[in-house]
This record gives structure tokens, sequence and C-alpha cells, in this order.
């Protein structure tokens, strides 16, 4: 049976929630809450995101909300928190029953905090039980045998998530099994498949998380029978500069030697770009991450590296849908790799069947339905 | 062929900066003199390395135009709210005295009904903000003390977790146990007035009777410090160098003092923004500022210990490494862009009167018609702050055309003409600002001469 789900406090960390809660796997969204100084109380949750109306409404009240809820998601706000602050909401939630989750960004507020996480939560996502291999001659990368389509994206809000999902339901409808993998914590809400914690693990070689990865993709395949594998990958796949370093694009880095993807989508920030620029990244992606990128995803948000004395230097602004749309529209229907928008759904349809289209050309790649 | 670059020569050589490219390239003599006369050839030599390329530039206009409407709905950082119009002091080179375009004193208080309003639109259009402010200011903000304790209780109803910083800015001569037990209880950093030894201070910053107030500040600070040493610990300390002031001497005050010697101090010399007459400091000045910044660039290089840099000069550190990260390479390729001076108006220090009007920030003058961006009740006017964020049409094809393109510090303060953004005001500003890029690429050069590690020390400063 579905568990009623609350969330807060609502952002656009956690928008997708809302956004395709007609997609969620076992859950029910309830109630959408954010504190009353948001402004976001009986506002459409398109007003956070800027996509198209939803018909979601947000609220203030914390207390109906845990009324109405079996479990309730904590997410990490996209400003500066006092933690204390959430021990109380948490404990609040504890005290009336309600299965706690929290998102693996609040785990790190709470790790930056110097805070233990309060007992009784569970981590969305966390996925630290997988099969660790170790990478010698016997064991090594296994053939995936189906089609990999591989979103990776250059920073946090590219919407890659949102891609995967939209991809996923195109796929779905028309009949084809597919499996998902993902590293972006909602995604366990939506039957995907979480990237093991051990991705993550300093202390694991990063040969034995390439192979392990692997096999645990194989794994997936061999339960699952998927006729498609979306593999999307949250972290940034380079850094910005010397000392905004997205952690050297490691992440993407080692999943994509796990498994080659027949197709890619890259998801960008919005911005006027120029072909040479589009061009290097393409180049980029094509050697170090063993990925040709087919399509662009542009988001309607913008990032702007401010000083780096500041103690956050990413800023993120959000554009009109239509000045993302026309620059689309005008700047790159020249540009020989299709772009769209997870708020244009005719755009998504049009790159749903041209991955289709590109799948099903392929003699080594079979995908059927 | 319209390459943008200036020449420059040091002591140790001769220099020319490329604009296209953003770089200080070092040349020979005969190329300094070549440039000089925008010989074409040596120009062409210079293309072939991939500098000097042609100016691209066809327009001004801020890259964050578009993103305005966006920034004001969701990036607001920082907001400062007037307490009220009123102060206890009639300090000679206040704003509000008579020697600028500004308003004068009065006792307009603001309604704690506009304050909580303030505070509302400050949380609701600044989700991208991860750190947000509220400051307090005035006037001096502590007459309305009953107020601001008010505000500050309604800030943390509505915060919801949310961290805020609070800041307040005074005069200090109304700092009393309770206020400061106030301030230690709420996290406020507080910012007191204090322009240097008595004689100097007692100058300019005075009681309405004419009488000093450097004796009020300084007992009540030596209290604080022996009961409070904690929160004294973090006060900070703005000196006013007036044309009156005699630099040294504040100098060696700020520096010798007992009681303030743990204090930051930063100094700040009169704005001519808006003045009515000429602001004009004697050689003295300019020998003193001289030679202090100087100490601060030998220590920077290693040639001198930190204990012969004066407190007033320590922040020259600071800047230089700002300056020097204007200088990170790159291309200007576009046709539209603007120079660097001005902020996005509203988004970094929002500014509220006591009757709810927005402003850029506090420092523009509040009874210019042109610089009132917005009214609490009807929200920011986005065509007012697009026009105040593109200063740098009014003056387009001479920013096009100027080498300090992306050193320019002019803001729409600079260029106020009270209905409309004034060419005039602006373009008097230029040779002003053109001399302290020039004078700012001297230093990098210098500097780096010397091996002083910029990238190390901007690791340091954090």
């Amino acid at each position: 049976m579905d568990k009623n789900l609350m969330i807060y406090p609502f952002n656009k960390r956690v928008s997708a929630i809302a956004r395709y809660a007609q997609l969620l796997k076992g859950y029910i969204l309830t109630a959408a809450v954010s504190p009353k100084n948001y402004g976001y109380d009986g506002k459409d949750v398109s007003y956070i995101d800027g996509g198209e109306f939803v018909g979601i409404t947000i609220t203030s009240s914390f207390r109906e909300g845990l009324e109405q809820c079996d479990c309730i998601l904590f997410s990490a706000s996209t400003f500066l928190m006092d933690m204390n602050y959430y021990e109380e909401k948490i404990q609040e939630a504890g005290n009336c029953g309600k299965e706690i989750w929290i998102t693996k960004e609040l785990v790190k507020d709470f790790i930056n905090a110097q805070k233990s996480i309060p007992t009784g939560v569970k981590v969305l996502g966390s996925n630290p039980d997988q099969l660790r291999v170790s990478y010698n001659d016997t064991n090594t990368i296994q053939e995936i045998n189906v089609p990999i389509l591989s979103l990776f994206q250059v920073g946090e809000f590219c919407h890659g998530f949102d891609t995967q999902l939209l991809m996923a339901e195109r796929f779905e409808k028309e009949g084809y099994r597919v499996s998902k993998v993902s590293s972006n914590t909602l995604g366990a809400l939506f039957n995907v498949h979480m990237v093991p914690d051990y991705i993550y693990d300093p202390h694991m070689p990063y040969e034995d998380k390439i192979v392990s990865f692997n096999h645990f993709l194989n794994s997936i395949v061999e339960d699952n029978q998927p006729d498609i594998l979306l593999l999307e990958v949250e972290e940034a796949i380079l850094p910005y500069n010397n000392r905004i370093t997205n952690h050297f694009g490691v992440i993407p880095t080692i999943i994509s030697k796990s498994a080659q993807a027949d197709v890619s989508i890259l998801s960008l920030y919005y911005s006027d770009y120029d072909k040479e620029y589009l061009d290097r990244l393409r180049t980029f992606c094509r050697y170090a991450l063993n990925a040709e990128v087919n399509y662009i995803n542009m988001t309607n948000e913008t990032m702007f590296v401010k000083e780096i004395n500041y103690t956050d230097p990413l800023h993120y602004v959000s554009v009109d849908r239509d000045i993302l749309l026309n620059s689309i529209g005008s700047n790159f229907k020249d540009y020989d790799c299709m772009f769209f928008h997870t708020y244009d759904l005719v755009s998504v349809d049009a790159v749903y069947r041209d991955i289709l289209c590109k799948l099903s050309q392929n003699e080594d790649v079979v995908i059927t339905g | 062929m319209n390459p943008i670059y200036k020449t420059f020569s040091t002591l140790s050589g001769f220099y020319v900066y490329d604009r296209s490219t953003n770089s200080i390239i070092n040349i020979e003599r005969n190329e300094f003199d070549l440039l000089n006369k925008n010989d074409n050839q040596t120009i062409i030599q210079f293309k072939k390395k991939g500098y000097m390329k042609d100016n691209s530039i066809e327009r001004i206009r801020h890259l964050s135009t578009d993103y305005l409407k966006h920034y004001l709905h969701n990036n607001i950082e920082q907001l400062t709210i007037q307490l009220t119009q009123n102060c206890n002091l009639r300090c000679s080179y206040c704003p509000y005295m008579g020697g600028y375009d500004n308003r004068k004193y009065s006792n307009k208080i603001i309604s704690i009904e506009t304050i909580r309003k303030g505070i509302d639109f400050l949380f609701a259009h600044s989700q991208n903000s991860k750190q947000i402010a509220i400051g307090f200011y005035g006037g001096e903000p502590l007459l309305e003390m009953p107020l601001l304790k008010e505000a500050v209780e309604y800030i943390e109803e509505v915060k919801e977790g949310r961290e805020v910083v609070l800041t307040l800015t005074t005069n200090g001569t109304l700092l009393t146990d309770d206020n400061v037990e106030f301030f230690m209880k709420k996290s406020f950093q507080i910012l007191i007035s204090l322009d240097g030894a008595k004689e100097y201070h007692n100058a300019n910053r005075v009681f309405p009777n004419g009488e000093g107030s450097f004796d009020v500040i300084m007992k009540k600070l030596r209290h604080i410090k022996e009961k409070y040493p904690t929160f004294f610990s973090k006060l900070t300390i703005n000196s006013v160098i007036s044309t009156n002031n005699d630099l040294s001497c504040s100098n060696d005050f700020f520096n010798a003092d007992e009681v303030l010697e743990q204090l930051v101090v930063n100094m700040t010399t009169l704005s001519e923004h808006n003045s009515k007459d000429s602001i004009l400091y004697d050689d003295s000045f300019k020998i003193i500022n001289d030679f202090e910044t100087c100490k601060a660039y030998l220590y920077m290089i290693g040639k001198i210990s930190q204990r012969h840099v004066s407190k007033l000069y320590k922040s020259s550190i600071g800047q230089v490494n700002s300056i020097y990260k204007t200088l990170e390479p790159h291309e200007i390729k576009e046709k539209e862009t603007h120079p660097g001076g001005p902020c996005l108006p509203g988004v970094s220090r929002l500014f509220m009167d006591v009757d709810g009007n927005f402003y850029p920030c506090e420092r523009v003058s509040e009874s210019s018609e042109i610089m009132r961006i917005g009214h609490i009740d009807s929200g920011i006017d986005i065509v007012k702050a697009k026009y105040l964020l593109n200063v740098g049409a009014i003056t387009e094809q001479e920013c096009i055309n100027c080498f300090a393109f992306n050193f320019c510090k002019a803001c729409c303060s600079s260029a106020d003409g009270n209905t409309e953004l004034s060419r005039e005001k602006k373009l008097a500003n230029c040779n002003n600002i053109k001399y302290s890029a020039l004078t700012d690429m001297k230093l990098i050069t210098m500097l780096k001469k010397f091996n002083y590690n910029f990238e190390e020390s901007a690791y340091e400063e954090k």
C-alpha cells in the first residue's frame, strides 16, 4: 500500500517530487510544506521551479502536514539553516510516530554543523549494502547487454534527474522495460536503483569501485531484464576552475568507466554558449567519459561564481521559460546536437523519438519491445 | 584595427595592458615607445601572439540585465532598515547635514508594520541566497532601541531556522549594558564610528550643542572591554578621515591606544558623490597615505614585519588581492557587455528608509528620485533597476573605448542626476577611475616582480 508522504521544507531541491508526483512508486505526496517566510504558502509548485502549472499547492502548516502523512522527508534548504531547528522538527515528527527520511544533502549539512544524525532517521537513497568486488585479473568489467542511456550534468539544478524520469516515462508508455540507476537522493521514491554508497568511500580504490559498480549494473540487468538502462549521474562532470573543483568529476568518471553509454544526454545551465565551447564540452565527454553527447538539456537555471572568499561561491538564478525556449529555438537551432528543455515536453518527445530511432538502428544495440 | 590597450612603466620595466585578454604583458622599451605611437606593425606582432584582438564591444548592456528580475525575485542578500532619520549627533560631514544633495535630519521613525513588511520581503525574495543579513541604520538606530528589539523579535518569529546575520551601525554614544547584553544574545555584528584621536574626532563628531563625543564613546568602550571582553573583541571601528583630520595623528592613535588595540579599524574618506563642495585633501594626507600604504606593500613582499603596518592600512592587503582577481585572464568576445563597476541594484544591499522606499544601498542620496527603486508596498521597479544597472550606457562610446573597462568601479551613485542618470557627472569621475586602474596595474606588476604570491595569500585570507 502506498505511503502518504510529506516533504519539509519544500524547495527547488525537491520540487521534482511534486512535479513528477504521478511517477512516484509506493508513495503519494500529501503535503508539500514550506515555512511561511519562504513566501510559497498557497502557491503552486511551479512557482518554485518555473515550469508548467502542476496543480499541487504548497502549504505552511507543519502540524497539518504531519497529520496527513505516514512518512516525512526532510530536505536540505537552499540556504544556511540552524541545524537545531531541523532537530526540533525531526523530534516533533518522531513524537507523532512518523517514518522519517532525510536527503543525502541534509546529511552533509548535519556533518558540516558537526552534529550527529538524529536517531531513528533514515537517509533517502542510501545504498550501503551492495557487494564490493576487488579488481583483479578475474574480476574485471562485464559486458552489459542492454542499451545504456547515460545522463550527465555540469552541476546542481541541471535537471538531469528530471530528464531521466521523463525519458523513462516515455519508454515505459510504449511498453519497454526500463531500469533506472541514479545518484540523486530522490531516486529512491521513484523505483530507481540507487548508486551504492561505496562510490563515495574514500578508502576504496578506484579500480574496485569501477568493477564493483559494473557488476552492480549487471546484476540489475540480470534481475530485471530491462530493455534499456537509464544511468543518471548527479555529480558535476568537471571542475569550474582551479578553486571550485567539483571533486574533479571523479564520480562521473568512475561510473563512465563501469559502463559505456550508447546514447548520452548532457544537462547544462542556461547560457549563451558558443559553438566552440559546446564542441569542447562534447569532446571532453567523448574522451573523459567515453560518452558521445547527442543531446543537450538546457535548464532554466544559470550559475554564477562569486568571489572565492564568500562562504559559498556558487550562486544560482532562474530565468524565464520564455527566455530559455527562445534561446534554444534561435541560438542553437543550427548546432549538430539536439537541444531540449525538461519543461518543454514537445522537445522532450522529439529527443525521445530520436533516441529510440538511434538505438533501433544500431545493430549492436538491441532494443526489443 | 582597434585593439584597446594601455602602456605603462614602473621602476622595474615596461608593460602594456591588453584589454581584449585582460592581461598585463612585460615589453621592451622600444615596444613601449612604438605602442605609444599606435604603431601598426607592433600591434600586428602582438596579434600574432594572441593579444590585442580588435575591440569586439558594440554596445553597453550589463550581462545580468535579463536576469535582474530573477535576482530580485530570489537572490536578495541583505536588507538595511532605516529605523530613524534622527540622530543625537551632528557630525559635520554627515550626508544629512546639508553638505550633500540628500535629505536632512528629521524626527521620522519607521513603523513596526513597515519593518515587518521589509523583513517578510527579504525572506520571500532570498531563496537562492545562502546567507542573508539584516542591518539597522539611521540616523542613529540606538535612539529607537525598543523598535529595534521588536524588529529582532519578529525576525526570530518568522525565520524558522534560517540563519540571519544581524548588523548595526552606531555612533556608539548610546551603548548601555542592556543594549550590549541584547546584542550579545542576538549575535549582532556592530560597527562603531570613531574617527581618531580626541582632537580630530571632536572636530567633526559633535553633539548638537557642539560638544565633542570622543570622551563619551571611549568611556563606553573601556567599560564594554572590561565587562564584556568577548563581545568587545568582535566590534569593528569605522574611522572617517575628513579633510580637517590629521591622518598621522589618527594613525598613531589607532595603533597605540590600549583600549582599541585588538579591534579591526576600517578607514574611509569622504565621498565626492553628491557633495555640494569639492572634497580636497591636503598634501600631508597624501604623503602619509602613500607612506602607510607602501609599508603595507613592503610587508606583503616580506621586507618588513607586520607590526610596522598600520592598523588603518591592513585592509590594503585584502584590496590588493581583490584587484589581482580582476586580472584573471579572460577574453572579451561579447558584443554586448558592461564595465565592471555596478552591483545589481537592490540585490546586495537593499536599503529601506523610514517611509518604506527602496534604494540600491544606504550610500545613495535619499532625496534622489532616480535612486528610489521601489517601495515596500509595490516592490522593486524592475525598469528603474535595469536602468541603474546599465549606468555605463549613458557613456557608451567612452566606455567601449576605455582601457579601464574591467577595472571600472563607477556605479549609479556616481552618476546621480536626481531625475535621471547624469552623463556629465559620470564622465567627471572617469579620470580618477583610469588613474586608479593604472595605479592598480603598476602595483600588481611591482608585487609580482618581488615574487608576492597572490594565490597563496587569497587562501590565507580565507
